[in-house]
């Protein structure tokens, strides 16, 4: 552990204000790996502080107006990347139709913190323990990315490479994070184990069930977030889930996780954790 | 890497507590770096740096951020407000007299955090619930009082709002 008393200070570097998107992709590509994105800085001033990384530039995006829409449509959510979760949590159709991620967003971090950090900032920093992870896994979100000279989309299940790294190279920027509406009758939701309101996930997963599929998505138990599909399982209702089928289901899922022991939790009371949510979520989600 | 403390200096305007103020700042300064060491404003308090314990909250914009989380650079031309610039004419806001009567005041170091975002919920016009306001102020830590008697507070403003 370093000197905690050089955490009061941040290394150098520039900042960079842009003021439309195309400005930031020009900096990235000028700046590439000598940059690093700052939306709600709630991770990254961190990170400074504890110099994990000494970036030259910090290329703001809070000023591009373009990453902080948020629109509806016929088929799908569109959130723009620096949107502060605050925000997302304000439209009502969010709590209806993609509560997995409302349960998550309303219990990331801390009120305050959620006034300035944004739903891009949290998948773009890869960390295991993301919290929109899970439900944006189960709601098939798809990553909208763009660079100065190519834009492409991908599904969140691509996006994550390991802890806290992903699939952006240097000079591109998360733009929007799409979510296709889910069909009628779908149930969503997310819960987590965590010591105190504002701490980190011990474990944390979200279920997704409808006529079609079952699926649980996982954060803070593999290097990355994990989508285990168990339509398989032919779940209809709370009956369908005795205890030899929930053996089955967790056998399936076992040998997936593979959590680490920190301060947070050991392996052991981790797994413990999974399973005991996946039940309940499970339970809930067949009601 | 770059030898720290070789940036220039810019020049930070923003609006604090209803007065226009001016500042050099290097780049590197957080907000709360310039509040306290800049403009002496002590009321906002540094310990964790890492946006845990929210004893370093203002206003930023009419919104409550971690000043420890905020670069300095990022308030240009913003409006900051701290509990400096609740009170009128040096007389106690509602917030503060109810914060005294409840006891939710002991060692200090918090309270002046409590008391800008117990300000901020007051501001919303709006009736919330006990479990409501828990929920809204779980950013900051107390470690004395347990929160209860700061809750109350802020309940007992937001209601008379109502009355």
């Amino acid at each position: 552990m370093k000197n905690t008393i050089s955490f009061s200070t941040l290394p150098d570097f520039d900042l960079l204000t842009p003021s439309s998107l195309n400005e930031v992709l020009e900096l990235l590509n000028q700046y590439k790996e000598k940059s690093r994105l700052l939306a709600g800085g709630t991770d990254l001033l961190i990170e400074l502080r504890q110099r994990l990384k000494a970036p030259e530039v910090l290329i703001d995006l809070k000023k591009v107006s373009d990453l902080q829409t948020i629109r509806i449509t016929d088929d799908e959510l569109i959130i723009g990347a620096v949107t502060p979760i605050i925000e997302i949590l304000t439209l009502p159709v969010v709590k209806e139709e993609f509560n997995a991620l409302y349960q998550a967003l309303i219990d990331l971090a801390d009120e305050i913190i959620r006034y300035r950090a944004t739903l891009g900032g949290n998948i773009g920093t890869a960390s295991p323990a993301a919290d929109s992870a899970a439900p944006l896994y189960v709601l098939d979100a798809q990553i909208e990315i763009s660079s100065l000279s190519d834009a492409r989309t991908i599904p969140i299940t691509q996006f994550f490479t390991g802890v806290k790294s992903n699939i952006l190279s240097t000079d591109e920027v998360i733009t929007s994070i799409r979510i296709p509406r889910p069909l009628k009758g779908t149930k969503s939701a997310f819960m987590k184990a965590k010591r105190s309101s504002e701490d980190l996930a011990i474990v944390g997963v979200a279920c997704l069930h409808n006529e079609k599929r079952t699926s649980l998505a996982y954060t803070a138990i593999a290097p990355t977030p994990l989508l285990i599909d168990i339509t398989d399982f032919k779940l209809e209702k709370r009956e369908d889930l005795n205890q030899t089928i929930f053996e089955r289901i967790w056998e399936k899922i076992l040998p997936n996780l593979n959590p680490i022991d920190d301060v947070r939790s050991s392996k052991k009371y981790r797994i413990h954790m999974a399973e005991i949510i996946t039940r309940k979520i499970l339970k809930e989600a067949l009601e | 890497m770059i030898k720290e403390g070789t940036r220039p200096t810019k020049t930070l305007s923003v609006i604090l507590n209803g007065q226009k103020r001016v500042t050099e700042i290097q780049s590197n300064e957080t907000l709360l770096d310039v509040l306290r060491n800049k403009f002496q404003i002590k009321s906002v308090k540094a310990a964790c740096w890492v946006g845990d314990c929210g004893i370093c909250t203002v206003l930023l914009d009419e919104k409550p951020v971690k000043s420890c989380l905020v670069l300095a650079q990022e308030t240009m031309n913003c409006t900051i407000t701290t509990v400096e610039g609740i009170t009128h004419n040096d007389k106690l806001t509602e917030l503060q007299d109810a914060f005294i009567r409840h006891g939710a005041v002991q060692c200090g170091y918090c309270t002046g955090a409590f008391l800008i975002l117990g300000h901020y919920i007051i501001n919303q016009q709006q009736r919330f619930t006990f479990s409501e306001i828990q929920e809204m102020i779980n950013g900051i830590i107390c470690r004395c009082t347990g929160y209860l008697q700061i809750i109350e507070s802020i309940l007992e403003v937001n209601e008379k709002q109502f009355r």
